[in-house]
């Protein structure tokens, strides 16, 4: 479904993303870590048409992303970290005109926006303008739009942004749901027992570069700690390993 | 030793002055992105300054060949005048500024979260809204260096012309600042935006009508060209401006060119002191009234406690496709709940009410001149109501989309379809009222049948082709990261739209003119004889249409080709 190769990405001189070459499968759940600026939301936005690739290939769903941005955008839902939306919409209106834009039947729109605002608890909201929501209702109405087209690969930033537990539990069911149905979730996160419980590959993006990729039991492999969770294998590979400099700021207020 | 106040007058400034400084490092900033495309950037640089030269020019060659051999008393009283209507025309766009930057800013709330007194957070968007009128500057300093060159004028006349002019600057803003903190204050929870059009509309009408009290009677062209035809209806006009902030202006500028110094201080003292006085109010006005204002002005803008009710509205564009149809609604509903774009729209509107009255109201059917041009001497301007409209509207097309045109860029439409949807959206209210403007006008002067249709087709075309030049002109130079919404559009964008826009409007109304005349017949005797009789007359008719409507055409394609350029991905580096 994601077919990755030799994508990289440079402002002026500086590489933040250099040579990135995975493929992610039809129905897959793919999480892809990396410490902040790693060039992860680079990646993203140029899986999603919109940033240009400094050189390399993707194609997502069959769309090449430089050449069809259009088919390309026709097929993917892409929720960013600081989700969009027109405040003085209700979310009802603005589920409505996502779905009007994709071409979504009014039948369609109708049932999918009852149930997505079920789904995500904002039935009683749903007629109040976004610009009274809060963090949570924004993010959960950003990740209900994003659905409503029924879309083939999904791009989530940081999707449980801001979310409480119960809401995150939610978004992690859809998510898992939405990946039985066939189509395919590439998500980043930094909370990383989410991404180990719900994927089923990982990529760890280490100043723009591939580090590791893989399902749990692959990292484990390659980093040669059979039982590593996440978080270790994350900070083993990204080189935040040695522990006592995260003791740091302790010692230093202890000074 | 210092002195305790002197500590604390430092102290208490540090606020204000790193407030500042952060703006000037965001603007160094800014610049500094900009200069890595430096082909945008030589090009509005140059049109900046070109526009500027040109605006400042002329004012100062018409006013310097103007006032030249005037008498001190009525140059005094005709610039009196000139500064009031400058002064009222400028006022209400001064007033949204002033809405926008102190109520509205989309920083505010992280300002007032700040350590930070009130007087710094005014006086940095105070400053704001003052840099935000600088628009206006080219023409204001044209007009008073003209008048004071032509009376003989000297460096003492530049200094005093820019204290003054600053400190006209200033106490607009000062008073846009009551205006805006006291309605704030005032604000009705329930029918809030209904209250403030009133409010607005009611301002726009006591503005127009100060114009027009100062306004001279038109001169007739009868008359033969003598010195002071023109300045001295003006002077008569101004003459009732005396022992006004006005009249203190004229004094001062024109006692500067003459040298005659007892009178210039005694003038610019009384415009120093009346400015500090109305600059003091304001900020005591404001001080008195932020907290409620800011918390009435954010109600109304969209109740976050009421229910929204859209159906009505999207019911109107079912005759369109689903998805430009959302494209059309979406912008209706946010615009009718976003307090800055209906401020922006308030002047233009309230413009086109009084002016549709005006013209309703002068001369009468039985007037000498009713056959056979009297009705379109009379009611033809109607004509340019839908440019003043789509100049208030249209012009934030694509700038008041802000941090949202990332969510256009990840949506599939295509730049045709977007561009189409903001046209429409405009269109579709412009066309309504500026129709409505038509009727009024139309059962004031008696107009037949076939002249009403004949002017509601004119209008409806012109509608529809400031719509699209204004639409074009707004994706030419958007401007997404001010809160001002009049500076949603960059200058390349207006003289885009002022150029496109003349044309269209000579062309169109060259079409018209002609076609009045040619179908007048033989009745038009005092018309030159080759308009009537030429061979060319129709095919001219012929080319000035399809001139205007090629403008329309072409505005469109390069407005499709810009909005095409903002949906594109970001470019690699």
């Amino acid at each position: 479904m994601i077919i990755v190769e030799g994508l990289t990405k440079r402002y002026d001189l500086e590489a933040v993303v250099s040579d990135l070459s995975f493929t992610v499968a039809a129905g897959e759940l793919f999480v892809f870590l990396g410490p902040n600026g790693a060039g992860k939301t680079s990646t993203i936005k140029m899986l999603t048409g919109q940033l240009a690739p400094s050189a390399g290939t993707a194609l997502v769903a069959g769309h090449d992303v430089g050449r069809d941005p259009l088919a390309l955008k026709r097929v993917i839902g892409y929720m960013a970290e600081a989700p969009y939306l027109y405040d003085k919409l209700s979310g009802r209106e603005f589920l409505a005109f996502i779905a009007d834009i994709f071409g979504v039947t009014n039948q369609d729109r109708q049932e999918r926006t009852a149930r997505l605002l079920r789904l995500f608890d904002l039935e009683e909201a749903a007629d109040l303008i976004i610009e009274a929501y809060s963090q949570g209702m924004r993010q959960k109405i950003a990740l209900a739009s994003v659905l409503i087209h029924e879309p083939k690969v999904l791009f989530l930033d940081e999707p449980t942004n801001g979310l409480d537990p119960r809401s995150a539990r939610i978004v992690k069911n859809v998510l898992r749901d939405i990946c039985q149905r066939g189509a395919t979730v590439f998500l980043t996160t930094h909370l990383l027992d989410v991404a180990e419980q719900m994927c089923d590959r990982i990529a760890i993006l280490n100043v723009g570069r591939l580090v590791a990729i893989g399902s749990m039991a692959e990292l484990r492999r390659a980093v040669a700690l059979p039982a590593a969770t996440l978080e270790e294998i994350y900070l083993h590979l990204t080189g935040s390993a040695d522990y006592g400099e995260l003791g740091l700021y302790a010692a230093d207020r202890q000074r | 030793m210092k002195l305790p106040s002197a500590r604390l007058a430092t102290s208490q400034s540090a606020p204000t002055r790193t407030l500042f400084l952060a703006q000037v490092r965001i603007a160094r900033n800014r610049a500094s992105q900009l200069r890595r495309r430096p082909a945008p950037l030589v090009l509005k640089g140059t049109l900046v300054i070109l526009a500027t030269v040109l605006v400042f020019g002329s004012t100062f060659a018409m006013f310097a060949v103007l006032f030249r051999g005037i008498a001190l008393d009525t140059a005094t009283t005709a610039i009196a005048a000139i500064l009031g209507v400058l002064t009222a025309s400028g006022f209400l766009g001064t007033t949204s500024l002033a809405l926008q930057g102190l109520f509205l800013g989309s920083d505010l709330p992280f300002l007032r979260s700040l350590p930070l007194p009130l007087r710094s957070i005014y006086l940095l968007k105070f400053s704001a809204t003052v840099i935000g009128t600088g628009a206006m500057l080219p023409l204001w300093l044209g007009v008073s260096s003209g008048v004071a060159f032509a009376l003989g004028g000297s460096w003492l006349s530049a200094l005093t012309i820019i204290a003054v002019l600053t400190a006209f600057i200033v106490s607009a803003t000062s008073c846009s600042v009551i205006i805006v903190t006291l309605i704030g204050r005032w604000l009705p929870a329930r029918h809030a935006r209904v209250t403030l059009a009133g409010v607005s509309l009611c301002l726009v009408f006591a503005i127009a009508a100060t114009t027009r009290f100062l306004a001279p009677q038109p001169v007739s062209i009868s008359t033969p060209i003598a010195a002071g035809m023109f300045i001295n209806p003006i002077a008569r006009a101004g003459a009732r401006l005396n022992d006004s902030p006005f009249a203190w202006a004229a004094d001062a500028i024109v006692a500067s060119a003459t040298g005659d110094l007892p009178r210039l201080l005694r003038a610019t003292a009384l415009v120093v002191g009346g400015t500090g006085a109305v600059a003091m109010l304001a900020f005591l006005v404001f001080a008195a009234y932020f907290v409620v204002g800011a918390d009435r002005y954010r109600l109304a803008g969209g109740p976050p406690a009421r229910r929204t009710h859209s159906s009505p509205l999207v019911r109107l564009t079912r005759p369109l496709d689903n998805s430009l149809a959302a494209l059309v609604w979406k912008e209706w509903l946010v615009a009718g709940r976003d307090l800055r774009r209906l401020s922006g729209a308030i002047w233009p509107l309230g413009l086109v009410v009084f002016y549709a009255i005006s013209l309703a109201r002068r001369g009468s059917p039985e007037a000498p001149m009713a056959a056979p041009f009297g009705f379109w001497l009379e009611a033809g301007p109607v004509f340019l109501l839908p440019w003043g409209m789509s100049l208030g509207t249209t012009f934030y097309a694509f700038g008041s989309e802000r941090r949202n045109l990332h969510l256009l860029r990840i949506l599939p439409v295509t730049a045709h379809r977007l561009l189409l949807g903001k046209i429409l959206a405009a269109l579709a209210p412009i066309l309504v009222l500026s129709q409505g403007a038509v009727a009024v006008v139309a059962v004031a002067k008696a107009a037949s049948l076939l002249e009403w249709l004949s002017l509601a087709a004119l209008v409806a075309w012109t509608a529809l082709g400031y719509v699209t030049i204004d639409t074009a002109a707004a994706a030419v130079a958007p401007n997404f990261d001010t809160d001002q919404l009049q500076r949603a559009t960059g200058l390349p964008g207006r003289l885009f739209g002022l150029a496109f826009g003349g044309l269209f409007t000579l062309a169109s109304a060259g079409a018209v003119a002609m076609l009045v005349i040619l179908k007048a017949g033989p009745v038009a005797g005092d018309l030159p004889t080759f308009v009537r009789t030429s061979p060319f007359s129709w095919p001219i008719v012929l080319l000035l249409t399809a001139l205007a409507a090629t403008t329309v055409f072409i505005c469109f394609k390069i407005g499709q080709h810009r909005v095409a350029r903002l949906l594109q991905p970001a470019p690699p580096r």
